[in-house]
């Protein structure tokens, strides 16, 4: 994941794949080439179980297998262009060859490990969506019953939803987004099924014994007169819609969702009830008091002359009293309470993430460590500035300190302070399939008062600038596509 | 139609910056195609005003020529004999078409005809208001990048 | 392979105006026959922790689906509308779909049954060897750690061996344990990948063709895939395709390629920045449209694609 903005201090979660194809270090050549993301499937799946493919007969390759981290594969060697030559195209055929034995994959487990989850679209369509708690948060939007969690995946997906009076059918089971399911259907965890009949019949209300009930209703067909197992082609079809539609989730999104997750990510749709509320008015109060006592020279505008030179004629003994005079064009300064308008169209905050870490509580979440809006890279352009203010406006207040990582302050530590920001989120830009993360940051270079330095007694032998990180910001433009329809 | 001053200001530029900066030689401004050029009162003119030249060393090798000379473990001889360029002198902040692109290829006229494969390549001169210049080659056509 | 008889058409799944491929067979014919390989989307359930290597289904650009169309390859179908309805209305196709369901898991588990005899004579025979090789290796007391070791990764190995060739860990544990005369083990369940007979159009009927929308690109796209490219979404080289000499699997890309139309203003910032990230990655950056000509408009066959295009790469000096 393109999470360049993680500094190596935090350790990644075991499971990101560290050749995963949208990670980008450094841009030179290399890189760039690597990043074409073409994955060499002869070496894949001979680290599959069995080969991936060959060997033990038919079913071999359909077999459940264990988890296989990215990183114990790497890529082939490729060539320029055709040379036509037959080694290069026996290569290239064993790698196609591999490719389907690998994708031809069934996936298939015993009950004990499938979790079953049955699709009922519009169990909690008509819930209000005013009165949502945090922990009850997008009810309206889970589709997906689980007759029970099963595995560590539960842990962050799906909830109870406890509010439900407990005469409704399926009140204490776990609902899934249509993204979770989509994606535990994807990895292989979940069973889905469509059922045959009402939801009664298939979680009868607790007036019945529990469970025998159902054991009758079995017939020698197992469970499939209950409902039809669907296919991942089935679940495609119900769970992916467009942008608004309930219990439907959009391709580009569930994209994006999925590959956080792959990487080891904690995923949760994003909601206003999940952001902490700004901080109080008292404090900033105290702050400006503050600030007026201790700096006189605050950034009102000043007045000017019409005519004249912009720096009085006199005697300055300081950089500071010219600098103040020379400032004309008033600069950006953060707030911790901006006046943007709510964010609308595509550069929403969609979804919080989470790096993984023990004690995760699917009820009660932490604050997130990202916030991603999700844009499809062919039906939208670049943000303009009133796009992006409110996306940022979103976002709570995160000023650059040492609590965020950013380093306390002093010169050192502009760097560290500018590439923070005042307020930060990622956009992740999909182009059918494929996706890039770039992070925006409210930056306020005039916050940094460069002058003051100039005044600064030079240390004896000290090098005047500590500039150890000359290198600014990195570019945030990287994989970004043009604006242009 | 004449060219616009600017256009003919813009050849000038380049001209110079080709001639002292990169040592070009054989140096020539076109404002007519050369066929029409000969005939005094039947003079076409160009999309654009087009420069030729000969660059000191050999400024493009065709990526199929660079693997013959690996193959042949030829010298360099070949790779460093200059070809004259064509020269089409443009300022950043101007905008163009696809189809004032083609125009400027249709209306030049090689010397001998092109080899099986291959098609016709400009060098678009880009100058800025410093008078910087980048130059790029624009091929007409699919052409496969060179290797390096 | 398919010479003989014609091959069914390519069914190009409609979600929400994205164009999605399931059928691993199809994938393969459109990756071997109409150089049209496309970004693999889905998880791998078989390494599910990591996205280098991706699943099924493809993503197809709607390029991709126009072209296989008018090729008449394949045809779109709005699944967003027509697979719930099919999944809804049960009938006949419902025995047809859950036999192929039973038909895999009853295959997986004969197999499963097979192997997992196989392999405890092979259990029987290395556990043996393994005693043995100890007992040779048995010398001074400085070694004995190192027996241990030996010991446990031989374990693991066969630990992990049994969880290939069974379910994941709960079951492998328990049919280690269990007795070995456990009779009919619990009947798998299965995810397909297609949903296969359950979409059969009820008697009478047709799978409902769907549009395809291009984008204003698509010109440039039907002109590269004519010739041969393979392409794929630019947005890593700020393009609109990445292009291909031959499968991306074996080659590096040649081409950054945008569409433009034929009259339509170019900022000479964009060639100058596409000229530049290409030459720093080795590629061409290439730009090109439909031809449109005075003539042509008059034309009635204007269906014959006409494309022109220039390649651009930096002079280096």
């Amino acid at each position: 994941m393109a999470y360049d903005d993680e500094d190596s201090t935090a350790a990644p979660p075991a499971a990101i794949a560290r050749d995963d194809p949208s990670k980008v270090e450094n841009e030179d050549v290399e890189d760039a080439e690597a990043d074409e993301a073409i994955s060499d499937f002869r070496k894949f799946a001979s680290s599959l179980p069995g080969g991936g493919s060959g060997g033990g007969g038919a079913a071999l390759n359909k077999k459940a297998a264990p988890h296989v981290s990215g990183k114990t594969v790497r890529r082939g060697e490729k060539d320029f262009e055709s040379h036509g030559t037959r080694l290069q195209e026996n290569t290239l055929e064993v790698s196609r060859t591999a490719m389907h034995d690998v994708l031809s994959y069934t996936r298939m487990r015993t009950p004990d490990n499938y979790m079953t989850g049955w699709y009922f679209p519009g169990h909690w369509a008509q819930e209000p969506r005013e009165d949502e708690k945090p922990e009850e948060l997008w009810r309206r939007d889970r589709v997906v019953a689980l007759e029970a969690e099963k595995g560590q995946m539960t842990k962050s997906m799906g909830r109870v939803l406890r509010g439900a009076p407990k005469n409704v059918p399926g009140w204490d089971k776990a609902w899934l987004l249509p993204e979770e399911a989509l994606y535990l259907v994807e990895r292989g965890d979940l069973l889905l099924r469509w059922p045959r009949g009402s939801i009664e019949g298939i979680f009868p209300p607790p007036v019945e014994v529990d469970g025998l009930k159902r054991e009758v209703a079995r017939g020698e067909d197992g469970d499939y007169e209950l409902g039809l197992p669907l296919s991942l082609q089935a679940a495609y079809s119900l769970f992916i819609g467009n942008e608004g539609d309930r219990g439907k989730i959009t391709l580009e999104k569930f994209q994006v969702y999925s590959q956080l997750r792959r990487a080891g990510y904690l995923v949760s749709r994003a909601s206003p009830l999940l952001d902490p509320p700004p901080p109080s008015d008292t404090q900033t109060l105290w702050q400006r008091l503050f600030s007026l006592i201790s700096s006189p020279k605050s950034d009102t505008p000043k007045f000017h002359p019409a005519m004249g030179p912009l720096v009085r004629p006199g005697l300055y003994r300081s950089y500071e009293s010219v600098y103040h005079q020379l400032s004309l064009i008033p600069r950006h300064k953060p707030t911790p309470r901006p006046n943007t308008p709510a964010p609308e169209g595509p550069f929403t905050v969609a979804y919080h993430v989470f790096k993984s870490r023990p004690g995760f509580t699917k009820t009660n979440l932490p604050l997130p460590d990202f916030r991603i809006a999700v844009v499809n890279a062919r039906t939208t352009d670049v943000p303009d500035l009133a796009e992006m203010e409110a996306l940022l406006g979103s976002t709570p207040w995160d000023p650059p300190n040492a609590r965020s990582g950013a380093g306390g302050p002093g010169i050192g530590h502009m760097y560290q302070r500018l590439k923070h920001g005042w307020r930060n989120v990622i956009v992740a830009v999909n182009d059918n399939g494929m996706v890039s993360y770039l992070e925006f940051m409210e930056s306020a270079f005039g916050e940094e008062r460069l002058f003051e330095r100039f005044d600064a007694k030079p240390k004896p032998g000290g090098k005047k600038f500590s500039g150890r990180n000359q290198k600014g910001g990195r570019g945030g433009g990287r994989g970004g596509r043009g604006g242009r329809r | 139609m004449a060219h616009p001053d600017y256009l003919t200001d813009l050849a000038s530029t380049v001209y110079e910056n080709l001639e002292s900066q990169h040592d070009w030689t054989l140096l020539e401004s076109h404002i007519h195609k050369q066929s029409s050029s000969l005939v005094e009162n039947n003079k076409t003119w160009l999309p654009r005003p087009l420069i030729t030249g000969l660059p000191p060393r050999r400024l493009y090798l065709h990526p199929d020529d660079q693997v013959e000379l690996v193959k042949t473990h030829a010298t360099y001889t070949v790779d460093e004999t200059p070809e004259i360029e064509w020269v089409v002198p443009m300022h950043l902040n101007e905008k163009f078409t696809l189809k004032q692109l083609a125009e400027v290829f249709d209306s030049l006229e090689l010397p001998e005809p092109l080899a099986e494969g291959r098609c016709k390549r400009l060098l678009m001169a880009i100058v800025h208001d410093d008078s910087t210049v980048v130059y790029y080659f624009v091929h007409d056509g699919i052409v496969k990048p060179r290797q390096n | 392979m398919t010479s003989s008889s014609p091959r069914p058409h390519v069914r190009i799944s409609k979600a929400a105006n994205r164009y999605l491929v399931f059928d691993i067979d199809d994938v393969m014919y459109l990756r071997r026959n109409h150089n049209i390989c496309s970004v693999f989307v889905g998880t791998m359930p078989q390494a599910p922790q990591q996205s280098a290597f991706m699943g099924l289904p493809i993503e197809l650009m709607a390029e991709e689906a126009q072209v296989l169309v008018e090729k008449n390859v394949a045809f779109v179908v709005d699944d967003s509308n027509y697979h719930p309805a099919r999944i809804a209305a049960a009938g006949p196709q419902d025995k047809q779909y859950i036999d192929a369901i039973k038909t895999v898991t009853g295959d997986a588990q004969r197999s499963m049954r097979e192997s997992t005899e196989a392999r405890k004579a092979m259990f029987a025979y290395k556990g043996a060897s393994k005693k043995k090789e100890k007992k040779n290796k048995k010398a001074p007391d400085t070694q004995s750690s190192e027996d241990v070791t030996v010991a446990s990764s031989a374990d693991a190995e066969a630990a992990a061996t049994s969880l290939f060739d069974t379910t994941p860990e709960p079951a492998a544990a328990t049919t280690k344990n269990s007795p070995v005369t456990r009779e009919a083990p619990e009947a798998w369940l299965a995810t397909l990948t297609t949903s296969g007979a359950l979409l059969t159009p009820s008697p009478g009927q047709e799978e409902p063709i769907a549009s395809v929308d291009v984008p204003a690109s698509y010109p440039l796209y039907a002109h590269l895939q004519d010739k041969g490219y393979f392409m794929m979404p630019g947005l890593r080289f700020g393009c609109d395709y990445n292009v291909y000499p031959g499968d991306p699997l074996r080659f590096h890309s040649h081409f950054q390629a945008t569409g433009f139309e034929w009259n339509e203003d170019i900022n000479l910032l964009d060639l100058v920045t596409g000229g530049r990230l290409g030459t720093n990655v080795k590629k061409s950056f290439l730009i090109g449209g439909r031809v449109e000509s005075e003539e042509r408009q008059k034309d009635e066959a204007e269906t014959a694609l006409d494309v022109r295009a220039f390649s651009i790469e930096w002079a280096a000096m």
